[in-house]
């Protein structure tokens, strides 16, 4: 009965974690494509993307890197901060990992946007396994792929192509998931929601054209949680 | 040899980069009042993904004007999400934005 139930949550949470991992196979064809021009194998990609997964920042490295005037100390806080919106992700996610130290450094590397939009606060560790663990793989795999398609040329795409499209719908849709039942567990009525979101948005906007799309993502998602925390303390207690 | 320089350089400040946004962050406790620790770990994620939302649209309208109907589109269908899935979402609507971007060839 207990592996029953086991299998089955299992099982969907592959079945979850699917329209992430084919959303996302694109853009790693795309990475594989990209590396075959500076002459990887499919062996280096794919150690590539498995200890150093990180999506965006994949792509970023290799123009950075084959700049003449870019030093490694420069290049790594570039990157550090295009990933910056991961530390309160990470921070806050680790109640949901194993306390093993090695299972939770792997699991908390393989934390992606993805992952972390397709993950519930019910999911156990196991779920959160599977989700993480599968949408790793179609990314390796997908990146791989894309070397051996560059390597055969059995994929002609033009220059200008934007492949990052359908990964930028599928993390709308999760987020708008998430939005949705995140507002619904945290304010009681439609007045909290709205003014959360309205001043949400605006907060956030504000933060980009103020900070910037590469460093707004702390200072953002910092006032938008207090923001949040004042709205529902108003609305809910008026009720 | 000049492009395995670049493979390893890539992985050891891609790893790093992970290390200290995601690894590092999971392992350290900061002892935040419990009235603060219980505003950040309610609230934090559903910022996170107002964020998400807000930084997909900016960036998609900064770079691609033919992302606007694209984006309508999906939130016309935010509406019937009910009954339709992601993946049909995600096909629709990159549908219409590849067809504006590159429907017609000159």
């Amino acid at each position: 009965m207990a592996i029953a139930i086991c299998g089955k949550f299992k099982k969907a949470s592959f079945f979850r974690a699917l329209p992430a991992s084919i959303a996302i196979s694109p853009v790693g064809i795309l990475f594989g494509l990209l590396a075959y021009s500076i002459d990887w194998d499919i062996l280096q990609v794919g150690i590539l993307s498995l200890i150093a997964f990180t999506g965006s920042g994949q792509f970023a490295i290799i123009p950075l890197l084959q700049e003449q005037n870019s030093d490694l100390l420069t290049i790594g806080m570039v990157l550090i901060s295009i990933n910056m919106r991961y530390i309160p992700m990470s921070y806050f996610d680790k109640d949901n990992l194993p306390n093993k130290s090695i299972p939770r450094l792997l699991m908390s590397h393989f934390l992606g946007d993805e992952a972390y939009a397709v993950e519930n606060k019910e999911d156990n560790v196991m779920d959160r396994i599977i989700i993480r663990f599968t949408i790793v793989f179609f990314w390796v795999f997908s990146t791989m792929l894309g070397v051996y398609l560059g390597k055969y040329s059995l994929v002609f795409l033009p220059n200008s192509i934007n492949l990052y499209f359908p990964a930028s719908i599928l993390l709308a849709c999760l987020s708008y998931d998430q939005i949705k039942s995140g507002l619904k567990n945290s304010y009681d009525n439609i007045t909290g929601k709205f003014y959360a979101l309205i001043i949400c948005f605006i907060v956030s906007l504000s933060s980009i054209l103020i900070i910037g799309d590469k460093y707004f993502w702390i200072p953002s998602i910092i006032s938008s949680a207090i923001v949040l925390a004042i709205i529902s303390r108003k609305y809910n207690d008026s009720r | 040899m000049i492009q395995d320089n670049l493979f390893y350089e890539s992985v050891i400040i891609l790893f790093i980069t992970s290390f200290f946004v995601r690894i590092l962050p999971s392992f350290i406790k900061i002892n935040l009042v419990e009235k603060y620790s219980d505003v950040f770990s309610n609230y934090i994620p559903l910022a996170v993904f107002l964020n998400f939302l807000v930084y997909i649209i900016y960036t998609g309208f900064l770079n691609d004007e033919n992302t606007i109907v694209p984006f309508l589109i999906m939130f016309i269908l935010f509406f019937f999400k009910k009954w339709i899935p992601n993946l049909v979402i995600i096909f629709l609507v990159s549908f219409v934005y590849y067809l504006l971007e590159y429907g017609t060839v000159t």
